[in-house]
């Protein structure tokens, strides 16, 4: 499964080859231990198939981990009051420099015909990026598009306590600016103007 | 985002699948044959050397070896304990044997050298004259008390071709009355055998022997005797542990078919496999997948710093029916309003 353009998994450069540290790790060699019955090939075969579902499971584009970290901000919990913000209005925020910190943990687990072996694999990804600007349209307590400036940061992949991945990417430009859509909700939209 | 990932290996170690059922059964049918040929090849096995040496003299008519062991303590002359003894072999060999080359017309003049129950007097049947002379046929009558009537051919040569009653047939009383058909014949048969010269008929007990009945038939020639009837009645019977290198060849050959079978079985579809290779589970097929339990996205922990940094914020409004409603600019987000 290639990962696509502007995913977590791109980001990190992952393919089978930036993975190879995976099949030597102590999860991957208590997981082919605990496959019984099988062959050598059918073993070895777990680390391709964990690191095919690890670059899936981190196939998640990488501006929603910036939208995450926007939503975080309490200053665009205002755009909620409709009595401030209607609806329609189209509101630009600017952000200056910025630094979105995130880790999530996938967790992968092995089926051998049918029955799960061994324990569940959990790797631990985490991103540290620094934006240097962000302008963001808000409409209707929704951030509908983006677009920043330049992105610097780093990364790793760990599994059980030893790196797999770790990956810095020097500053780089984000053209265009990206949609999202039906928009990121930042809020439940309300009236009350007191509450502001 | 909880789905399968992952791919399928798959093992095929089984050479031809789709006919693995018929070969099973074919397999399994050639395993049965061998168990039912096993008691019948065992049971053929026989005495080897007995057979062997009854081919040689008789062809064709000892066709079952198991009735070959002589032991009834004649050991020597078969004739000798087959021939009036109807009681024990009931005619078996009397008269004219199978093979016509091996024919012994005198072999129910033998006496019973077995030792075996002398028939009662008068329990006694009629012996075969078929082959004997004129002079033959009337003496041997005689001796049974039988009244004995010729047809056919008058000349010397000629000799007892058939007779009524037959071999066999209990004499019910003196001077019962049996027919001979005679043919004549070009020569003698060269195959007699002499009746042993101390071999005196059972019939001879009781009444005095006429004096042509004591002396070897005349035309019969002394090395007759000689002649194939030794080379299977003068063959010591062969001791019992000469039968069982047949039966292990016979053995060792159903053992070698067991064998095959088996490798039939569950040999064919083995393929050599490297040291370690461990063997796939049944079915030869492996199925791995990956499964994503939890992309962990939603419990993503996300945190923004340094952005207290002063921002700039422009506000603008849509405009509805060619009038924009309000613009707001705002620096460092101090002012919220138009």
């Amino acid at each position: 499964m290639a990962a696509e353009p502007g995913s977590i998994g791109v980001f990190f450069g992952l393919d089978k080859d930036a993975l190879k540290e995976l099949h030597g790790s102590d999860a991957m060699q208590k997981l082919r231990d605990s496959i019984d019955g099988a062959s050598d090939v059918v073993r070895n075969f777990t680390t391709d198939s964990v690191a095919d579902s690890l670059i899936a499971a981190l196939n998640a584009p990488l501006m929603d981990v910036f939208s995450r970290g926007w939503k975080t901000l309490g200053d665009l919990h205002k755009y909620c009051d409709q009595s401030k913000y209607p609806a329609g209005q189209i509101n630009n925020y600017a952000l200056t420099e910025h630094v979105i910190s995130w880790s999530h943990k996938p967790r992968l687990r092995v089926v051998l015909n049918g029955k799960p072996c061994g324990p569940e694999i959990a790797f631990d990804v985490a991103l540290k990026l620094t934006v240097s600007a962000a302008s963001l349209e808000i409409v209707d307590a929704k951030i509908m598009k983006a677009a920043t400036g330049s992105v610097q940061g780093s990364g790793s992949i760990a599994c059980a306590g030893s790196t797999l991945v770790e990956k810095k990417v020097s500053p780089i430009t984000v053209p265009g600016t990206y949609a999202f859509g039906d928009g990121i909700l930042i809020g439940k939209p309300y009236h009350s103007a007191a509450a502001v | 985002m909880h789905g399968a990932v992952g791919a399928v290996v798959s093992e095929e170690t089984s050479i031809g699948a789709p006919g693995r059922g018929g070969g099973f059964a074919g397999a399994l049918a050639f395993l049965i044959a061998l168990m039912i040929s096993l008691p019948a090849q065992a049971q053929m096995a026989g005495p080897p050397m007995n057979t062997q040496n009854m081919r040689g003299a008789m062809p064709g008519q000892m066709a079952n070896p198991m009735m070959m062991p002589n032991n009834n303590g004649m050991n020597g002359n078969m004739n000798g304990g087959m021939g009036n003894n109807t009681n024990g072999m009931n005619g078996n060999m009397g008269g004219t044997m199978m093979n016509p080359s091996m024919r012994m017309p005198y072999m129910q003049r033998m006496p019973n050298q077995g030792g075996g129950a002398t028939p009662p007097s008068g329990q006694r049947t009629t012996p075969s004259f078929v082959g004997l002379t004129r002079s033959e046929a009337s003496a041997l009558a005689a001796q049974y008390g039988l009244a004995a009537a010729f047809d056919g051919s008058t000349s010397e040569n000629a000799r007892v071709a058939s007779q009524a009653p037959e071999a066999g047939v209990l004499i019910f009383r003196s001077a019962m009355p049996i027919r001979f058909q005679m043919e004549a014949q070009a020569s003698r048969p060269p195959a007699q055998t002499p009746a042993p010269a101390g071999a005196a008929p059972e019939p001879q007990a009781a009444s005095p022997a006429p004096p042509e009945q004591a002396a070897p038939l005349p035309s019969a020639p002394p090395a007759a005797a000689a002649k194939p009837a030794p080379a299977r009645t003068l063959t010591t019977p062969p001791a019992t542990p000469a039968t069982p290198p047949r039966n292990w060849w016979i053995l060792a050959a159903i053992a070698a078919g067991l064998a095959g079978a088996m490798w039939l079985l569950f040999g064919w579809r083995k393929k050599p496999e490297p040291a370690g290779f461990n063997t796939p589970p049944a079915g030869g097929m492996a199925q791995l997948a990956t499964q994503i339990v939890s992309t962990g996205l939603a419990e993503a922990t996300v945190s923004l710093g340094g952005a207290a940094a002063p921002r700039f914020e422009l506000r603008y409004v849509v405009e509805h029916d060619a009038h924009s409603d309000q613009i707001g600019i705002s620096v460092g987000g101090g002012k919220d309003g138009g």
